[in-house]
């Protein structure tokens, strides 16, 4: 009926209304029903049920009573009058208790009321009324919307088993899969998603996807396996289900220790399209734990295009450090570790250890000792807070150092560890200058585990407090076990040189030099060895790169400079020294005046007399002229006196000798000598001479660079004539004075001087002196060269003298001495 | 009427058109040539090299310049020296080969770029494994001999036209002197260096280069230039890409570059950047290549070698490297792996790189 038609259908009922109320006829139930049909449909709700509420009273027919509480239900419901329409269907519930539809429509509008409780009771009175698969699938849906889980899982259960599984409705089966699975039975649920999968000819593979981590998460892998591979395998399946399917496969395989079962599902997952961060990310990881951190490293970055992810930045600091880059990998760690809030403890845990191992690596103590404080916060492990230590100290925190050691319990550690603890110990205990704790402790570590680099360190602090005995064993144990090492046998080489062992230092020191030259103090450390070892040519040769080396030296400050000038001055000495084979010496001594000028006929040694003249001619052997200090020459020499107030020698007082000369000690100027004396002269006589000299001299020789300098000379000369005339004769003579330095090659120096003559025996001459003065000396130096010091020298010392003693009588004198050295 | 006034709208309109037409090419050259263009190349003199004739030598240098470059960095001047008596005498005259280099680049409208002394010995004395003295001392070695180098090329280089700069001939690493003492000696060995040659020519700027192989963190390696750079007057910083060597690839070195050009730009200098234009030979065919000649001598030893790679590498890395760089893109190296004076591949890589850099019009 259209709108019209109704309207007139309306207007007709009003109008029979109106008659049948004016003629008094009793009202049509038929009629009113279908009035309010009308007005209903004309959407005057309010007068339609007005209407059928004539019907519902008690005295109306039943039938008519009952179907007008029917319609009210309805269009109350549809006003919205909920309230009405509940009451309206409770009135019929009881009117007709057998029927099902009423609590069905009261569960529905209980629902609508939001009262569930009540709706799950009209639907199981509905269920229980009039039981179908129908009205068991509302109550549970009902039930479920109520909360009541178990319930409506039962009544699902219900449902399927009234249709049986094979074919109950799919719809039925998938909610009831659900509803197993939320109940945890994800086994069930997976056998209902794969019945619900093989339903129909449209087979969603999302079903089989959905059945194949129901089986996962009830622990039964090998069908979840079955069902992904057959998911991954369907050509026809989308493939980022597909590619899902195999993202799964692989988490399977993965943690089945199938790793590279898990890769190729992952890389097929990504040649699918489903390429997911998730999946490039956990491809990454395998590729990591399987060692191809390349492949990881270029999975990981396509990962991070789609998610900057700290787990991302994290493998890519893995798989960087993996490719011995731990600079870059650092770099990445320290990008995901700023995420604070994004990684788990136990990840950021594991990260802030592997930084700080890097930063070890790279050599940056301070940031490692960083880190691993950081990883000790969140979780202190014995092993970090060893090599926390080690960074602490490392990076100039010895106090720090300590608070991380003194957290490590000594006596729990393995003894890989203890070794490493005390260690640390005596390596900090060496920063404090507690040499004999070092050593206990090292004692300690090396009791727990032996090491060439421990035997190495314990060797150096026991060479370094001079007890070079217990040293050798250890640094030879290290050198032996820890292959070559250069500076360990440099140290070997030291304390062999200790020992006195020159030939094991020096081959020592020879190879640690030839496996890294750069060590500048070993040449003239070989030198000496050599030296020792009776070696002059190698010496020089050592002591001559010494000097070559000069200007690899440090030299930052003046002090520096000055140290080095001096070390090099030193070596030039050595080798002018070691390669001196012959010397000449020529002199003259003038006296002027004639009180006290000359001593005796004949002056057997220089200063005898004090006017004399001659020359030495000294020749030292190889092989034993010089060894190591200690000097043996063959001498020559030709003496006479002088006139008084002359350099014009006297001929019949000449001699000549011909003697050998031995310095016995290295380090002390004393030498003695034995000579045959020639007489030459006429006025003299053959004779046999010892003799012994003693001399200490300070700021002697040239000082390159050094304006002035003191002078110290002391000196004394005891002789003997062994034949007759049995004379002796004793000279001792003390200078002291300033050295000025001109041009580095002359020297005048003023000086005061005392000396004392004496001489006695079998002659007539007897004679003893004191003589007091000042002084120049005036020494120019030539013939030296880049290796060698001044090797000659001219002399010339004009004084004036007072005998403060002298058993001839006391007088002035003045003295030239000239002094000429080759 | 009307018809004369749509004309000399339309004229008007073409002349529009036509000068933006002329604006876009230009700009259009301008970017094409600094997609493609290196500035200058690198010269190793290598015994074989040294040996070529003049002729060769001519051809050789005539290739660079029709590349476009403008320099050549020759690598070292100086090998071999023999410390005598506190000299050093060289078996080849520094001096004799830069004037050659000079000469002949000069000929070429080429600028030269002289290096110093050349040593094999040098990544075995500055490993991190040595003591800090130790390698103190070999730096100050160093510094003896490349100033004696030096010293002995000034005569002949500064005066010379083509005389571009120094080039400082040891190569700077990010793995040895990462520890604060480790880097202030080679800080202080670079500074001291670049004063010397300062001093030797006072016009003319001093490059140094480097590499980075992810051994460093990106702000390590930034403070390490730092330090160098605060020491002494060096002017650029050629930092070589790594790509060829396989020390770094390509996501690697963008890693790198930000921080180190941040660094070099403010102490002021140029960021230049090295681009390697080889690849390494994977060790199997090395393989090979050692086995066939150790059967003719059984001493040999496994040899590093290399082959030109491709231009569309070659295109990345100096699209990668104008990114950062402040400073010129100098090729390692035309006369080893792009010219026809090497032959072969190198010849072929020669003539793509050459079409591409020709394509580009002139400025």
């Amino acid at each position: 009926m259209n709108l019209h038609q109704n309207d007139v259908a309306l207007q007709a009922l009003d109008q029979l209304d109106e008659l049948d109320r004016r003629e008094g006829r009793p009202r049509s139930a038929e009629r009113d029903l279908l009035h309010a049909s009308l007005l209903a449909e004309s959407g005057d709700t309010k007068r339609a049920l007005d209407l059928l509420q004539r019907w519902t009273a008690a005295d109306a027919p039943p039938q008519i009573r009952v179907e007008a509480l029917r319609r009210i239900g309805v269009l109350a419901v549809e006003a919205g009058r909920l309230d009405e329409a509940r009451a309206a269907a409770e009135e019929g519930a009881r009117l007709e208790p057998n029927d099902p539809g009423w609590p069905e429509r009261l569960a529905e509008i209980a629902s609508r009321q939001g009262d569930v409780k009540a709706a799950v009771a009209y639907r199981r009175d509905a269920a229980r009324e009039g039981p179908s698969v129908e009205r068991e699938r509302a109550l549970s849906i009902t039930e479920e919307q109520a909360g009541d889980r178990s319930a409506a899982l039962a009544s699902a259960r219900a449902v399927v088993a009234e249709q049986g599984e094979a074919t109950a409705q799919q719809s039925d089966l998938l909610r009831l899969a659900v509803l197993e699975s939320e109940s945890g039975e994800p086994l069930d649920a997976a056998a209902l998603y794969e019945a619900a999968w093989k339903m129909g000819p449209d087979r969603d593979p999302a079903l089989l996807l959905r059945a194949a981590r129901e089986y996962r998460r009830g622990g039964d892998a090998e069908a979840a396996s079955t069902l992904l591979e057959q998911l991954a395998n369907d050509g026809a399946a989308p493939a980022r289900l597909r590619g899902e399917a195999l993202a799964e496969l692989a988490d399977l395989d993965a943690r089945s220790g199938r790793d590279d079962a898990a890769r190729a599902a992952l890389e097929r997952a990504i040649a699918l399209g489903g390429g997911t961060w998730a999946v490039r990310q956990t491809l990454g990881d395998l590729q990591l734990r399987s060692g191809d951190a390349r492949a990881a490293l270029a999975t990981y970055r396509e990962a991070l295009r789609m998610r900057d992810a700290p787990r991302t930045r994290l493998g890519l600091g893995y798989a960087y450090a993996k490719l011995a880059k731990p600079g870059l990998a650092v770099h990445e760690i320290d990008r995901a570790l700023a995420k604070r809030g994004d990684l788990p403890s136990e990840t950021r845990l594991e990260a802030l250890r592997t930084e700080g191992y890097l930063y070890a690596e790279i050599g940056e103590a301070a940031r490692a000792a960083r880190a691993w404080s950081s990883a000790q916060v969140i979780q202190p492990d014995t092993e970090i807070a060893l090599g926390l230590a080690r960074a602490e100290r490392l990076a100039g925190d010895p106090a720090a150092a300590a608070r991380a050691l003194d957290g490590v319990a000594p006596e729990g550690l393995s003894p890989a560890q203890g070794a490493r603890y005390w260690d640390e110990r005596s390596a900090l205990a060496e920063i404090g200058n507690d040499r004999e704790t070092a050593e206990a402790d090292l004692r300690r570590a090396i009791a727990l585990e032996t090491t060439p680099d421990r035997d190495e360190r314990l060797g150096v602090l026991l060479a370094e407090s001079d007890r070079p005995e217990e040293a050798r064993p250890l640094l030879a144990q290290a050198l032996e076990k820890g292959g070559f090492n250069a500076s360990w046998a440099a140290a070997l080489g030291h304390v062999d040189s200790d020992l006195d062992d020159p030939e094991a230092a020096s081959a020592l020191f020879d190879r640690s030099l030839e496996a890294d030259p750069d060590q500048l103090s070993l040449y003239e450390d070989l030198g000496y060895a050599h030296l020792r070892e009776l070696e002059n040519e190698k010496a020089i040769r050592r002591f001559e790169e010494a000097i070559d080396n000069r200007p690899l030296y440090p030299v930052g400050t003046a002090a520096e400079r000055k140290a080095l000038d001096r070390r090099i001055e030193r070596l030039r000495r050595e080798v002018t020294e070691v390669d001196r084979w012959i010397s000449l010496v020529a002199y003259t001594s003038i006296c002027f005046g004639d009180s006290h000028c000359r001593l005796g006929d004949t002056a057997l040694v220089e200063g005898a007399s004090e006017s004399q003249g001659g020359a030495e001619l000294a020749i030292r052997p190889p092989v034993i002229g010089f060894r190591n200090g200690r000097i043996f020459e063959i001498i020559s020499r030709v003496l006479f006196q002088q006139e008084v107030n002359s350099i014009e020698p006297i001929g019949s007082s000449t001699v000549a000798t011909l003697g050998v000369r031995y310095k016995p000690f290295r380090t002390h100027d004393f030498y003695a000598s034995v000579e045959k004396i020639f007489a030459v002269g006429s006025d003299t006589t053959g004779n046999k001479l010892l003799r012994g000299s003693y001399g200490w001299l300070r700021g002697y020789r040239m000082q390159p660079g050094v304006s002035h300098w003191s002078y110290t000379n002391l000196y004394a000369d005891l002789s003997y004539t062994v034949e007759y005339p049995r004379n002796w004769f004793f000279y001792a003579e003390a200078r002291q004075g300033v050295t000025f330095n001109y041009a580095d090659r002359a020297m005048p120096t003023p000086l005061l001087y005392l000396r004392n003559r004496n001489l006695g025996g079998d002659g007539d001459d007897d004679y003893n002196d004191l003589d007091l003065g000042v002084g120049v000396s005036a020494r120019w130096l030539w013939n030296d060269d880049r290796y060698h010091d001044y090797r000659s020298s001219f002399e010339i010392l004009p004084r004036i003298g007072y005998d403060a003693y002298n058993s001839d009588g006391r007088g002035w004198n003045i003295f030239l001495t000239v002094v000429v050295q080759f | 009427m009307r018809m004369g006034r749509k004309g000399r709208r339309l004229r008007r309109l073409l002349r529009v058109f036509a000068l933006l037409c002329l604006a876009s090419t230009a700009e259009g050259a301008s970017r094409c040539a600094e997609r493609s263009a290196m500035a200058g190349t690198f010269l190793q003199p290598t015994e074989a090299l040294v040996a070529r004739d003049d002729a060769a030598w001519d051809a050789l240098f005539g290739e660079i310049a029709a590349l476009g470059m403008k320099d050549v960095y020759l690598q070292w001047s100086a090998a071999d020296g023999v410390y005598e008596e506190g000299v050093i005498r060289w078996p080849r005259s520094p001096a004799a080969l830069a004037k050659r280099v000079l000469d002949v680049a000069a000929k070429h409208g080429l600028r030269a770029w002289i290096g110093l002394s050349y040593t094999d010995a040098w990544w075995q004395r500055i490993e991190r494994s040595r003591s800090l003295e130790s390698v103190t001392v070999y730096l100050r070695r160093r510094l003896f001999v490349n100033e004696a180098a030096a010293r002995d090329v000034a005569p002949v280089a500064v005066a010379h036209q083509a005389f571009a700069g120094w080039y400082v001939t040891e190569e700077i690493d990010d793995k040895n002197w990462l520890e604060p003492a480790r880097r202030a000696a080679i800080a202080e060995y670079a500074g001291a260096l670049a004063r010397s040659l300062r001093a030797l020519a006072p016009e003319r700027p001093i490059a140094i280069s480097g590499f980075a192989t992810g051994f460093a963190s990106p702000g390590t390696l930034a403070s390490l230039w730092t330090s160098i750079l605060e020491k002494g007057p060096i002017d650029v910083v050629l930092l070589q890409d790594g790509i060829g060597a396989g020390h770094l690839d390509e996501p690697e070195l963008a890693m790198v570059l930000p921080s180190l050009r941040n660094a070099v730009t403010a102490a002021g200098r140029q960021l230049g950047m090295v681009v390697e234009l080889f690849a390494v030979n994977e060790p199997a065919v090395n393989a090979t290549a050692v086995k066939s000649e150790a059967t003719e001598n059984e001493t040999a030893e496994p040899k590093w070698s290399a082959r030109p790679a491709t231009l569309a590498r070659i295109e990345r890395q100096i699209a990668l490297a104008r990114r950062f760089a402040t400073g010129p893109l100098v090729a390692f190296s035309v006369p080893d792996y792009m010219s026809p004076f090497a032959g072969g591949n190198a010849a072929r890589l020669y003539s793509e790189y050459r079409a591409r850099v020709l394509r580009c019009p002139s400025r």
